[in-house]
C-alpha cells in the first residue's frame, strides 16, 4: 500500500513539475502579449492625437492595469514634472529595475529597454513605421512562444510522467 | 529665487548647474542666442553678454562658451518632451512655446516638400530663448489713454522685437477683462497663435489674462479672430503680431461688428507703419484710432500714444 501511494507520489510530483515549467512558459507568453499591447496603445495615441510621449504613456497607463500602467504613468509625470531626464533615462531606469524580476528572456527584456531608442522621430509616419515594428516584433515574438508552447506541452507531460515512471521503477 | 528655480525646470538635469548660473539674474535675462560652435549670447537691459563655461555672464569673448551641436539638440529634445513629431508644427513656424509661455525660436536646414514649402527643420543649430514675464504694471499707465467716453478704442500697438509689445498687450487683456476704473469687466475673445500670450499648457492660459477671457489657442490668427467672433460673442477682440493680407482683412470684419480691437505689429516708427502698402486700407478705413508706440533707447523702454487726431493722413501716400 505504502509503495502504490509513494509511487502515486513521485509520479504526480514529476508531473507537477512539468505543469510549473508549462506555467512559466505560458507567463512568459503573456507578458510578451501585454507589452505588444502596451506598444499598440503607445502608438495609438501618438497617431492619432498626435500626442507627445508624456501624454501617450499617460493615456496608455490609464487604460494599462497594474505595474505596467504604473510605470508608464510615473514617466509621464517625471517628464511633465520637470524632472529634467529624458525618455530614454527614465523608460530604461524604470522598466530596467521591474523587469529584473519579469519571466523574460534576457534577450527579450532587451527589446523592451531598447524601446526608447525607437522614438524622437522628427518625421511623424517614421515614428509611427518605427512603433509598428516594435508592435510586431513582440507580436512575433509572443505568436513563437505560443507555437513553442504548444509542441512543448504533450512532451513535457510526457517526459515528465515518464521520469516519474523511472523513478518508481528504481525505487522499486 | 522661486521664479528662477522655475525657469530651470526648462533644462535638461546634466546641465541645470550652467543654467543655474545664467539664470542667477534671471530678472536681467531678456534673450539668450545659441548657436553651434559659437560664442553663447545674453542680453540684458539692453546690453549684450557672454555666458562662461560655467554660465557666469561675462564680457570678454575670450571667455565665451560656445555650445555645440549636439547641446542643441538635446535641448531642443528635451523641449519637445523627445516627441520631435508631436512639434511639426511648430518645428515647421520656426519656433516652439514651452510651458510657461518660454518662447524659443529656432533655426536649421530646412526640409521642403515637393511645392516648395517648409515641411520642418532639422539640424537645429541656432536657438533664441525668449522668456516670457507677466508684468502687471504694463499697461496701467497706458490705460486711461485708450479709453474715450469709457469705451475701448481699437488700438495698434507698434513696436520692434524685444520692447515689450506681448507683455503689455497681456496685461492690458487682463485689465479690460477683470474691469478697471474706465469700464466694467468686458468678454476678452484672445488670439493665441504661438501660445505666448496666455501661455497655455494643455489648454489652460498659465498666465493671468483675466476672469472674461476665452482663449483660441494654437490657430492662424484670421481664423482664431473670425471663429471666436461666431462662437464666444466677445466684446474686445486681442491678437498679437498681425502681420500678413488675411489678418488685416480678418481685421475689417471684425471692425464692422461693435467689438474693439486689440492687436501688436512690428514696426520701429508712425513712418515705417505709413509706406507698409498692405496697411494702408487700415489708415484709410480709420480701423484703428489709438496707435501705440514702444521702443526702447539706452536700454530704456519709451512709449509714446496717438489719438486719431494725431495720425498722419497715409492713406494716400506711397
Amino acid at each position: 500500500m505504502l509503495d502504490l501511494l509513494g509511487s502515486i507520489l513521485i509520479i504526480g510530483g514529476m508531473t507537477g513539475l512539468g505543469i510549473l515549467y508549462l506555467e512559466k512558459e505560458r507567463q512568459q507568453m503573456g507578458e510578451l502579449e501585454q507589452f505588444s499591447y502596451l506598444f499598440r496603445l503607445l502608438k495609438s495615441e501618438i497617431s492619432f492625437k498626435k500626442q507627445p510621449l508624456p501624454f501617450a504613456c499617460r493615456c496608455a497607463g490609464e487604460k494599462i492595469k497594474g505595474e505596467k500602467g504604473r510605470i508608464l504613468k510615473e514617466i509621464a509625470g517625471e517628464m511633465d514634472g520637470g524632472s529634467g531626464r529624458s525618455f530614454s533615462q527614465l523608460w530604461k531606469e524604470k522598466w530596467g529595475s521591474f523587469l529584473q524580476t519579469s519571466c523574460l528572456t534576457c534577450e527579450e527584456q532587451q527589446r523592451v529597454v531598447d524601446f526608447s531608442a525607437f522614438v524622437g522621430y522628427e518625421e511623424e509616419s517614421m515614428q509611427e513605421n518605427m512603433m509598428e515594428h516594435q508592435i510586431e516584433e513582440f507580436r512575433r515574438l509572443a505568436e513563437r512562444k505560443r507555437e513553442e508552447l504548444e509542441k512543448k506541452k504533450r512532451v513535457v507531460m510526457l517526459l515528465c510522467s515518464c521520469i516519474g515512471i523511472l523513478f518508481v521503477l528504481i525505487l522499486l | 529665487m522661486k521664479q528662477n528655480a522655475e525657469l530651470i525646470k526648462y533644462f535638461p538635469l546634466g546641465v541645470r548647474g550652467f543654467w543655474q548660473n545664467v539664470l542667477k539674474e534671471h530678472e536681467k535675462v531678456e534673450e539668450i542666442r545659441i548657436r553651434a560652435d559659437k560664442p553663447m549670447m545674453l542680453k540684458g537691459n539692453g546690453k549684450e553678454w557672454y555666458a562662461d563655461k560655467q554660465g557666469q555672464w561675462v564680457k570678454e569673448i575670450k571667455e565665451a562658451y560656445s555650445p555645440g551641436f549636439g547641446e542643441i539638440q538635446e535641448l531642443v529634445d528635451y523641449w519637445c518632451k523627445d516627441s520631435r513629431y508631436a512639434y511639426q508644427k511648430e518645428l515647421k513656424n520656426g519656433f516652439l512655446t514651452i510651458s510657461g509661455g518660454h518662447r524659443i525660436g529656432i533655426c536649421g536646414e530646412t526640409v521642403l516638400d515637393a511645392e516648395g514649402k517648409i515641411q520642418t527643420i532639422k539640424n537645429i543649430s541656432s536657438l533664441n530663448i525668449r522668456f516670457a514675464r507677466q508684468c502687471r504694471q504694463a499697461g496701467e499707465r497706458i490705460l486711461p489713454c485708450l479709453y474715450e467716453k469709457n469705451i475701448l478704442q481699437n488700438t495698434l500697438i507698434l513696436s520692434p522685437p524685444g520692447a515689450g509689445k506681448t507683455t503689455l498687450l497681456r496685461d492690458l487683456v487682463r485689465r479690460v477683462s477683470d474691469g478697471n476704473e474706465f469700464s466694467e469687466g468686458k468678454v476678452v475673445g484672445l488670439v493665441d497663435e504661438r501660445g505666448e500670450l496666455a501661455a497655455s499648457y494643455q489648454g489652460i492660459p498659465q498666465l493671468d489674462i483675466g476672469l472674461r477671457t476665452d482663449v483660441m489657442d494654437g490657430c492662424s490668427k484670421e481664423e482664431g479672430m473670425i471663429r471666436l467672433l461666431r462662437s464666444m460673442g466677445p466684446q474686445v477682440i486681442a491678437v498679437d503680431e498681425l502681420g500678413s493680407m488675411k489678418e488685416i482683412k480678418a481685421l475689417f470684419k471684425l471692425s464692422g461688428c461693435g467689438c474693439s480691437i486689440l492687436a501688436t505689429m512690428h514696426g520701429r516708427s508712425l513712418e515705417e507703419m505709413g509706406r507698409k502698402r498692405m496697411l494702408k486700407s487700415l489708415w484709410k478705413e480709420k480701423i484703428f484710432t489709438r496707435v501705440l508706440l514702444l521702443g526702447r533707447e539706452e536700454g530704456r523702454f519709451y512709449s509714446r500714444i496717438y489719438k486719431e487726431a494725431d495720425l498722419p493722413d497715409w492713406s494716400t501716400s506711397h
